[in-house]
């Protein structure tokens, strides 16, 4: 921290820039201020090249990196993946006549054209597209002579009674309901397999395009209300509803930024100032999203919310600049000295107070989820696009624009208001009454009350999404809503735990290997939640009775080795589902009653147990793949970096604290707010029923990181004030009257910032907007009200029990405050009082000695 | 053995190579049942049949389940193998026995509450060996011939099921199974006779079903083969058969023999056999069960979850069920009521007659 200014005291009014002494300062300030108009070319034409590079950010949702990569179970699931086809790379398509049935002659006319316009949909591998209306879909059955079989779909279907009696023989037959067509005979299922590249072009089939597609020519052309509906549920989909989503989601800036604009507005009373302030945020927004598309990255539904912090964290920031400008261009000052000397006094408070909030970033580094890593990765790059824009590049344009002579005589007035007393306002004057006993008293017992009981509500949070269908999605979002349809007349669960048997090539036809399979498939049925189980060996057991002509007494995973082998022939080449072709994966399905955390640790716990009995040297139970058996693992990463990052959060705060304060009490008194915000903040997901997953690790880590500005704010200039000999209840009521304000301004700010997000169609960003919204506001609420209260307890000076002592004023210099080492952005008019500025100090000296605030 | 059959052979042959044996893998002939009541009785079961009063229910994986209450409640009982078992029978309340697949042959002299291990596969051809390399040191000219039959046997190991048994008291009686292999006891089980070369099956032909009428003995099994126990002769005759298709069970009653199979196909006969007249069941899936009614009639089940009532007047009437499922067999619980048990496991359905 080469960069700071010590002469913070001797900054005159200037009203003549001829006076000033452009070679004062120190090297930064000279270097940028000396060639300002340099300086403001330079920062518009890099925000002109990384404009144009916002242009060619993409936005999109992989799945992958929600993942914890490194995981064994995701290994072995990235391991495998290439021979799990059509796990999850398949679109299902459901059209259903709700004015009758499918043998409705019209109705399945229509659910023809359906199928032509799949079948031409580019990026559909067509040669495993599954309908009633693909010759490849065959009903069979044993006859004396042996197996007949045919299409489903009767060659003339004229809607008459015998060709409806044909249609539904043939749907039976072929074992259709509940796959193909619905239990209710009311629709029909399109199963329609992608592929990764496109034939063609080469190029990876673009998913949000083809949702579009899905969504315009089969939903937009076919579906009539009240007549035909369509449902389409797929991986595909999702990733096309999730990006939708964030489009929606980046339109809410503007109403985060209107909002923002309006609480500097009413802080400053400046145009000209609140304008450059929004300016000044945004170019930082516009260099954080060029920065990323440089990179190689793109945007995704979580590093998204990363411009909406960068931005409020920014506003609020520079709402603070502006207050120094103000004031010294009331008083007289030149804009352009005013300028430099806002840039001297708060530089490197605004630095450090970034790097604070860097470290709530910096932390969720350790998890091991790339979107997580991405999100820390992009706040922290925007953060240091803050110290550009709104520590150096916003002074200099402030040294031009200067600010509206009304707003800095207002503000000026106000000082003066306060510098003689009468500026108390109510809720500054009511607050500090926490610094008195009784209301110290029931703030911290208040707390206390809270605290015990939300941590007993907070036992209740649970690990994990809760809600049905596709987490990432609303519960009544229409993708939900499709799924739930789908899973109501079709045997398909979303909630599908993938184990992976693997054996070696050739194998899959074992008696061994398949038996065990089955074993395996036994065993998850009799786990809680599992609603049923399946796998290869469930397939070869109806061969080997479909080869004895259907007979029952066959249904069995016979030890007869050719047996075996015919039936795996046929799955290979008619359930390529079941099984890889190199006949070594096999995977079981387990489909669950939910995906709770309890039901599928259930089955992680069956599933290692039966693999440690039975894994031999080729044949192995790997966990795991599918939907629910990712989200397994997810839930145990995620559980173990909640109490990590928790420990790691909170390990830095309390450093930052330490070096900041200087004194375990203050760390103490600092720190508890935000753990009683902890709490609450589990015990609310508790109720609102948000389980701990991805989505609420950043949470946690920036609600902290970031809540702990509040206390630095706060509770650093009580301290010196303490320091400089005041009693506890004028320290606070003069921190109070300097900072609070900053302290309302930057919790608002922050909240709306992310309170937007609560209205997001992604389930988990709204969450995140929730939570945050919460801790922020709660923090500051907290900091407001239990800083004074437990200072009361922790933090009383001798001041407080002599409270007639008379002033001395000449030594208040020496008190332990070192105005260097203040991170946060507090208020200049606070150091004047640390260092025993321009005011007649009251207090009486405290010797450094006997004071709890200078243990060192 | 088929064209069918050699036909699996050779696609399997190219398919498989056989694993190392390793340490993990429990063989299902030496492991007993899993005991999960809920899991058994919702899951598949294959046969079900009366000891007395009681219920006794078989299933994949050593499942056996017993009924005191007419298949109102449970239980499971502990087996000591967990192969897929297929078929059961009781002789007296006491004496049971069930057949399935690797060879097993279990045996319980309780009522079904416990259950031995008399006979597997391997077993099976130990015996099947030693009695024709016995005969054929003897110099018995037939018993040399079978001799490369039971080669192959050997070779292919205990791969085939036993699907059905029959016991005429506590002492006699026969299973019978894949491909033909039947074997004979006069010991209650504790020793078999193999009847191989003994039955007019010359394509080996797997047999499906044992039924006993009128103190005879009779087999039925694929491609409308239909056996009869020639007692003195020690074997099992050809019938004339009124169909080609396969027949999946025989029943016995007091007055004749009901062969029933795929695709709806049953036939009565009311002179042991002699003639065949054919029951319109209506239906064209197959037929997996027949159970006698208390009052003497007959009811059938079906694959495709029928249930078909002889109404005495030459048709099956279809009687309504509460829930449909591919139906495996079914008994007679008490004077209104019948247990079935098929691929969702047992059910109770009361036997209603429109007359």
């Amino acid at each position: 921290m080469a960069v700071g200014s010590k002469q913070m005291g001797e900054m005159p009014a200037i009203r003549d820039l001829a006076q000033f002494d452009r070679n004062s300062g120190n090297w930064l300030e000279r270097a940028v201020f000396n060639h300002r108009v340099l300086f403001i070319l330079a920062c518009a034409l890099i925000t002109a090249v990384l404009g144009l590079q916002i242009a060619k950010l993409e936005v999109n949702a992989s799945f992958d990196k929600m993942i914890p990569q490194s995981h064994p179970y995701i290994q072995n699931y990235f391991e495998n993946r290439a021979r799990l086809g059509g796990l999850g790379n398949v679109v299902r398509v459901v059209v259903r006549n709700e004015q009758g049935d499918i043998f409705d002659p019209r109705f399945l006319e229509l659910t023809k054209q359906v199928n032509d316009q799949l079948f031409l949909t580019p990026g559909v591998d067509r040669a495993w597209m599954k309908s009633v209306w693909m010759s490849g879909v065959r009903w069979t059955e044993v006859t004396e002579e042996g197996f007949r079989g045919g299409p489903v779909m009767p060659e003339v279907f004229d809607g008459s009674p015998q060709a409806t009696e044909e249609f539904m023989r043939n749907i039976r037959s072929a074992g259709l309901v509940g796959s193909l067509v619905g239990k209710d005979y009311k629709s029909l299922m399109y199963i329609v397999p992608l592929m990764e590249f496109d034939p063609a072009t080469g190029k990876r089939i673009d998913y949000a395009a083809l949702s579009r597609s899905l969504e315009d020519n089969v939903r937009g052309k076919f579906g009539e209300a009240g007549k035909v509906s369509v449902h389409i549920v797929g991986f595909a989909k999702l990733v096309g509803d999730l990006i939708d989503g964030m489009l929606q989601v980046i339109t809410y800036f503007g109403i985060a930024a209107a909002v923002a604009a309006g609480v500097i507005y009413l802080y400053t009373r400046c145009v000209r100032s609140t304008v450059l302030v929004l300016l000044c945020s945004c170019v930082a927004v516009i260099w954080l999203l060029g920065c990323i598309r440089l990179m190689g990255y793109y945007l995704d539904p979580y590093s998204v919310l990363v411009p909406f912090l960068v931005f409020a964290i920014g506003v609020s920031h520079a709402a603070q600049k502006m207050n120094g400008i103000m004031q010294d261009i009331g008083r007289g000052t030149h804009k352009y000295v005013a300028a430099r000397y806002t840039f001297r006094r708060l530089f490197l408070a605004g630095f450090t107070a970034l790097l604070a909030d860097a470290v709530g970033f910096g932390v969720l580094m350790v998890i091991d989820i790339p979107v997580i890593k991405d999100l820390a990765l992009t706040a922290s790059i925007g953060v240091a696009m803050l110290i550009f824009t709104n520590l150096l590049l916003l002074p200099v344009a402030l040294s031009f624009v200067g600010v509206s002579k009304a707003a800095s005589e207002r503000s000026l007035a106000k000082e003066a208001a306060t510098a003689t007393g009468r500026g108390q306002q109510g809720v500054w004057l009511f607050l500090s009454r926490f610094t008195t006993r009784p209301w110290a008293l029931g703030a911290v017992f208040a707390s206390l009350v809270l605290g015990i009981a939300g941590f007993f509500v907070s036992l209740d949070v649970k690990i994990g999404d809760l809600d049905a269908g596709a987490p990432e999605l609303r519960p009544e979002s229409r993708y939900n809503v499709d799924s739930a349809y789908i899973g109501g007349h079709y045997r398909l669960s979303n909630d599908q735990f993938v184990v992976i048997v693997k054996t070696r090539d050739e194998m899959c036809a074992d008696y061994r290997v398949l038996k065990e399979t089955e074993s395996l498939t036994w065993a998850l049925r009799q786990v809680p939640g599992v609603q049923s189980a399946s796998a290869m060996s469930d397939n070869i057991i109806n061969l080997v009775s479909g080869l004895q002509e259907g007979n029952p007494k066959w249904l069995s995973v016979s030890r007869n080795p050719a047996l075996l082998g015919t039936a795996a022939q046929w799955t290979l080449t008619d359930n390529p589902d079941v099984v890889d072709t190199a006949c070594s994966t096999i995977p079981v399905f387990a489909y669950l009653t939910d995906h709770k955390a309890e039901t599928l640790k259930g089955v992680v716990a069956l599933v290692e147990k039966f693999a440690a009995e039975h894994d031999s040297e080729d044949l192995r139970f790997l966990l795991a793949a599918g939907p629910a058996g990712i989200e397994a693992v997810t839930n145990i990463v995620v559980e173990k970096a909640n109490r990590l990052m928790l420990l790691y959060v909170y390990a830095a705060v309390v450093v930052l604290c330490f070096i900041t304060f200087r004194s375990w009490r203050a760390v103490i008194v600092a720190v508890i707010p935000l753990v009683l915000t902890s709490i609450l903040c589990e015990a609310l997901m508790a109720v609102l029923g948000i389980g701990i997953k991805v989505a609420t690790l950043p949470v946690i880590a920036l609600g902290v990181g970031i809540g702990v500005d509040y206390a630095l704010y706060l509770l650093s200039v009580q301290l010196q004030n303490q320091r400089a000999g005041m009693t506890l209840g004028e320290a606070y009521a003069q921190a109070m009257e300097f900072t609070g304000k900053v302290v309302a301004l930057v919790g608002v700010t922050l909240a709306a910032g992310v309170v937007t997000w609560a209205w997001s169609p992604i389930k988990f960003q709204a969450d995140m907007g929730i939570l945050l919204t919460f801790m922020f506001v709660w923090n500051m609420v907290g900091a407001l009200i239990l800083i004074p209260a437990l200072s009361h307890f922790l933090l009383r000076t001798q001041a407080d029990r002599v409270p007639q002592a008379p002033a001395v004023r000449d030594e208040a210099a020496e008190l332990p405050a070192s105005t260097t080492e203040q991170p946060g952005p507090a208020d200049e008019k606070a150091r004047k009082h640390a260092t025993g500025g321009e005011r007649k100090n009251v207090s009486p000296l405290i010797r450094p000695a006997a004071n709890p605030l200078g243990q060192r | 053995m088929t064209s069918r059959h050699l036909k699996s052979v050779i696609l399997g042959a190219a398919l498989i190579a056989s694993l190392p044996a390793a340490a993990a893998f429990r063989d299902p002939l030496e492991t007993p049942a899993q005991i999960n009541l809920q899991l058994a009785k919702s899951s598949r079961l294959t046969a079900v049949t009366a000891a007395g009063e009681r219920l006794v229910a078989v299933g994949p994986r050593g499942h056996i389940l017993l009924s005191d209450d007419r298949g109102a409640s449970w239980k499971q009982v502990e087996v000591p193998v967990s192969v897929d078992l297929v078929a059961v029978r009781f002789v007296t309340p006491r004496d049971g026995w069930v057949v399935g697949h690797d060879g097993v042959v279990l045996h319980s002299a309780d009522g079904g509450s416990t259950w031995a291990k008399q006979l597997d596969g391997q077993q099976a051809i130990r015996i099947m060996k030693d009695y024709f390399v016995q005969r054929a040191d003897m110099g018995h000219e037939d018993a040399r011939k079978l001799l490369s039959d039971v080669a192959r046997y050997e070779e292919e190991g205990p791969t085939k099921p036993f699907l059905d048994v029959l016991f005429l008291n506590e002492q006699e009686g026969f299973i019978v199974g894949a491909f033909g292999q039947a074997f004979h006891t006069r010991d209650g089980g504790k020793s078999w006779k193999p009847l191989l070369g003994r039955i007019d099956n010359p394509r080996s032909l797997h047999i499906y079903a044992l039924a006993q009428s009128r103190g005879k003995i009779y087999a039925a099994g694929e491609q409308g083969m239909l056996l009869r126990w020639d007692a003195e002769r020690e074997r099992f005759d050809a019938m004339a058969s009124p169909y080609r298709g396969s027949f999946f069970g025989l029943l016995g009653t007091e007055t004749g023999l009901v062969a029933y199979g795929l695709r709806g196909n049953a036939f009565a006969s009311h002179d042991g056999g002699a003639s065949w007249s054919e029951l319109r069941t209506g239906v064209t899936d197959a037929i997996t069960g027949a159970a006698r009614l208390p009052d003497g009639g007959v009811v059938l089940a079906t694959q495709g979850g029928k249930l078909l009532v002889d109404s005495g007047r030459g048709h099956l009437q279809e009687m309504p069920v509460t829930r449909a499922m591919a139906y495996f067999s079914l008994a007679a619980a008490g004077p209104q009521s019948l247990v079935v048990v098929g691929s969702g496991g047992v059910q109770v359905e009361s036997i209603s007659i429109q007359k």
